[in-house]
């Protein structure tokens, strides 16, 4: 199958429109931000970032919201992607909804939320206030606790879906062998599960804290004014409009921190995870100790020590009952910012106030009503239409031009893979700089491409998953039955990767209409995408009306999530029907 | 029971129900100390079920389960001192040879100079002494089950539990562990469980095997009798080749009439009943012009020859259309002549059948 030496035109001309793509619209302009900071008075730009106290104090606020909210995510999120490692049938469904639908819910809708549940009058100050525990509404907003909260929201299916595929791999026979030698449930846990995942964990707090690290939304709409995020700051610098040189400087203090950072990160995971590159074997030494093995020894018991504090009975009660408490706290910090802004949203009032002073569609009737909104919906889902075609058709190609072995396959699908590994802040910095100067800022065009950039290896991921699982006899199978090379790509291989197609589909069409990073930076007055103007309504007034544009997207994520499911468990019934009539092996 | 020590282990009328569904139903069996005992049964019989509940993984639907005459239902698994080797070893891939065995002394919070004693007794045991500092992944098949044989032992457990611990290896090595495992059951005196589908390792290994089929415990006894004399049908036909005849009881019970040929029996059966004849039992005469002694030969006809190497085994037809399997020996007077088609006498001593209640009857 490998053909070594020979340059396999037919397949480079595959993989040539996707590496295009990443050269010109993610490569040039990731790169044109460093001549755009170090042009000019470069040394007095880095002096004002450096040497003002202004400046440091944001670096360092930066670092430290990006590693608070990290570290709480992975603390949250490893139980629940250790459970839903483990679940199966109705239970795993319920699990990898509760991560799916805040995933595929817009990160401003979910930033959002939190206003409605820590402001003055909002969900936790009205309870409050109405048990009658405080007397004056606590000040929640406007604070870096409400920050790391969102931030921890926004991350967690992410960092779930990362752990989720290593700790898949993981045989839970192991965890019972360490209970038989002896090992209490947290010692097995401690001891064995979280090092066998450190590579799962390594790539979880990576993501997880570029994430951190380029948010603006979050800082923006629940932070404090004296307590500023580098990606928060690039934003209002480009969108003031006034030194692009001084944003392209913050944005390279931005990617050089992160990747010191990331950098400590794989030291220590290189440092745990060593055992996974042994060395050379040790020299065998000859086998003279076999001889006199003491077997006296092995035939003394050793007893456990008799655990300190006696516990009752009513702890291994309480214990039985770990699992589903932290499912409980859990699923309600998950699931309570999306579902909060649906009473927000039929409020009658003209404030964020919950709960509600009364109910009415005024919200739904003022946006369904206004040529503005309709526009901007329009404007996305042309956007995600025209997202959704390329990055599908970029991702076929692809996925067929590597096969199922190409030269520098690993590095090359790296580059494949490298838009989700820049932080996203710096990335649309760098395409607002490029595409300023070919006059695609504020086009349509310009949106998609970013999108198309961004969402791209995530389809990729999704179609090569698809490609990998279909068996490679089959195409020989089908060459041996007088298929022809495009034959049995149209009668075998196309229909098998139809469904993660479609997967990948919806997918792109959702984190396109929904994303909002590149939205916000590259769309200002003739072209409004729903998140762009969504983000504006939240920052001018935070009235009800974006709490019913957020409801609504809620409602098309859940719908595309129900078509997405429909599709996969279709296939999962026809598969499981097909078993069943299968017959019993003989025993 | 005076004067008997208590059994190792002891499960009583022990059931354990997923649903509607019995994964073991009303096992009653006593192990006893210093025993290798075998539960054999096909994937999906409830052996592994069993052994689970065993180690404290599961809890009994109903009955009990004892260790030592306690009943163990209140002690969670890490504190039963029992060491199970696991199908596919469970060896901690972060941990080297040494740090695997060493796991369950630190556990106990043994001091460095012991633990390194012990595990340098337990890899000695399993002539690992030389892989100390390797990886589970450097290991070869064979070497990560010693590891994990050594893991299970070094903390003197008073039960070792196996569940299908050779079944990922190959058959040269699957022999030779298992004379090493017996080895070592014998230098320790340990007592071993030992769950496996293959009968052959069963027979070669066990004091005692237990068969289960269903979630049920069929039959429980040692290797010959389990083998001579088969309590039913399925354990006839799971442990080796065999031919199950139905007969016609004569002589009230005394013997029987197969395909009109009347033979005795070892023993008197009262129920109607089913013969089971082994193939080695059974010799072939050419026949039918040599029948001088026809009231212990039965005539059939040869249908089928299959070469083994030590000899052929030869599938027959009796006169009344059973059918009955022959293993013929190289040097037999009948191995020469042997064709599908040729008439021949099928004969077997009688002392050699086994009397199995009739399929179907109450």
């Amino acid at each position: 199958m490998r053909r070594s030496g020979i340059i396999d035109w037919g397949r480079l001309s595959l993989l040539a429109p996707a590496f295009l793509l990443l050269l010109l619209a993610f490569a040039l302009p990731l790169l044109a931000i460093v001549p755009e900071a170090f042009g000019g008075s470069a040394v007095e730009r880095f002096l004002r970032i450096f040497g003002s106290p202004v400046y440091r104090t944001v670096i360092w606020t930066t670092v430290r919201i990006s590693l608070e909210a990290t570290t709480i995510t992975l603390i949250v999120s490893f139980p629940l992607a250790w459970l839903l490692s483990r679940a199966s049938g109705v239970k795993g469904l319920l699990l990898g909804l509760l991560v799916l639908v805040p995933f595929l819910t817009s990160v401003l809708v979910r930033t959002f939320a939190w206003l409605a549940i820590l402001g003055q009058r909002g969900l936790v100050n009205g309870t409050l206030l109405s048990l009658g525990v405080i007397s004056e509404p606590l000040p929640l907003l406007f604070s870096e606790p409400a920050v790391v909260l969102a931030l921890v929201h926004s991350s967690i299916p992410m960092m779930v879906f990362a752990l989720v595929t290593v700790l898949r791999r993981i045989d839970g026979r192991i965890l019972l062998a360490a209970h038989t030698l002896g090992a209490s449930p947290l010692r097995a846990w401690l001891g064995i599960v979280v090092p066998i995942a450190i590579r799962g964990i390594q790539s979880g707090v990576t993501i997880i804290f570029l994430f951190t690290m380029a948010s603006f939304i979050a800082p923006a709409f629940l932070g404090n004014q004296r307590q500023q995020m580098l990606g928060q700051v690039i934003q209002s610098e480009i969108e003031t409009g006034a030194d692009w040189a001084f944003a392209a400087a913050l944005g390279i203090t931005l990617a050089v921190t992160a990747t010191i950072v990331v950098m400590a990160f794989s030291t220590v995971a290189r440092y745990f995870s060593r055992w996974q590159r042994p060395g050379s074997l040790p020299p065998t030494l000859p086998q003279q100790q076999a001889r006199n093995v003491d077997k006296a020894l092995l035939r003394q018991p050793v007893a456990l020590p008799t655990s300190r504090l006696q516990i009752p009975a009513i702890w291994h009660f309480g214990a039985r009952l770990v699992e589903p408490a932290y499912l409980c706290v859990v699923s309600v910090f998950i699931l309570i910012p999306l579902v909060v802004l649906i009473p927000v949203s039929f409020s009658a009032a003209d404030v964020l106030i919950f709960p509600p002073p009364g109910y009415s569609m005024r919200w739904f009737k003022a946006i369904l009503g206004s040529p503005e909104w309709i526009a901007a919906a329009l404007t996305s889902l042309r956007i995600g239409a025209a997202t959704c075609v390329a990055t599908l058709v970029l991702a076929t190609l692809t996925v067929l031009g590597f096969g199922r072995h190409f030269r520098f396959q690993g590095a090359l699908e790296a580059i494949v893979l490298s838009p989700l590994t820049v932080p996203s802040v710096v990335f649309a910095l760098g395409a607002y700089l490029t595409f300023a100067h070919i006059g695609l800022v504020d086009t349509e065009i310009g949106i998609i491409i970013a999108h198309t950039v961004l969402i791209f290896p995530v389809v990729y991921l999704v179609a090569s998953a698809t490609y990998s699982s279909i068996d490679p006899w089959l195409s020989l199978a089908a060459a041996s039955l007088g298929a022809s090379p495009s034959r049995i790509f149209r009668t075998v291989i196309f229909p098998l990767l139809l469904p993660g197609l479609a997967i990948g589909a919806l997918l792109a069409m959702l984190l396109s209409f929904d994303e909002s990073v590149a939205s916000i930076f590259l769309s200002d007055l003739s072209v409004k995408t729903l998140p762009r103007k969504l983000w504006e309504g939240i920052r001018f007034n935070t009235s009800p009306e974006s709490a019913a544009v957020s409801v609504m997207l809620l409602g098309v994520t859940c719908v595309v999530v129900i078509i997405g499911m429909a599709v996969v468990l279709g296939r999962r019934k026809n598969a499981l029907l097909s078993l069943q009539g299968a017959p019993e092996p003989v025993c | 029971m005076i004067g008997r020590p208590l059994p190792a282990v002891s499960f009583q009328g022990v059931t354990r129900r997923y649903g509607s569904v019995s994964a073991v139903s009303d096992v009653t069996l006593d192990i006893a100390s210093g025993e290798f005992f075998a539960l054999l049964g096909s994937s999906g019989s409830g052996k592994t079920t069993l052994l689970m509940l065993l180690a404290g993984f599961d809890t009994p639907t109903e009955g009990r389960v004892l260790m030592s005459g306690t009943s163990v239902s209140d002690v969670p698994p890490h504190r039963r001192r029992i060491g199970v080797v696991f199908q596919n070893y469970a060896l901690f891939p972060h941990m080297s040879a040494a740090e695997n065995v060493a796991y369950p002394l630190r556990m106990r919070g043994i001091a460095r100079a012991e633990r390194e004693a012990r595990v340098n007794a337990a890899l000695g045991l399993v002539n690992l002494a030389d892989r100390w500092s390797s990886y589970p992944s450097q290991l070869s098949g064979g070497q990560q089950q010693r590891v994990a044989l050594a893991r299970a032992l070094v903390f003197g457990p008073d039960l070792l539990l196996m569940d299908e611990p050779l079944g990922a290896l190959d058959r040269r090595l699957r022999d030779q562990m298992q004379q090493e495992l017996k080895r070592i059951q014998g230098e320790l005196g340990i007592t071993v469980i030992y769950v496996t589908h293959d009968q052959s390792e069963a027979m070669a290994m066990a004091n005692r095997i237990g068969i289960m089929a269903g979630g049920r415990l069929l039959q429980v006894a040692d290797p010959e009798t389990i083998y001579a004399a088969p309590s039913n049908h399925f354990v006839a036909r799971f442990l080796g080749e065999c031919s199950i005849l139905r007969v016609t009881a004569t002589d009230g019970g005394h013997g029987y009439e197969i395909a009109g040929v009347r033979q005795p029996l070892p023993s008197t059966a009262t129920a109607p009943f089913d013969i089971v004849v082994r193939p080695e039992n059974v010799s072939v005469r050419l026949g039918p012009e040599v029948v001088s002694d026809s009231a212990c030969g039965v005539p059939a006809t040869i249908r089928d020859v299959t070469y083994l190497g030590a000899g052929w085994r030869v599938a027959l037809e009796l006169s009344d259309g059973q059918s009955l399997l022959a293993s013929i020996m190289r040097g037999d007077d009948a191995a020469g002549h042997l064709a599908p088609g040729k008439p021949v006498i099928a004969r077997w001593a009688p002392a050699s059948v086994a009397v199995l209640p009739a399929e179907g009857s109450p």
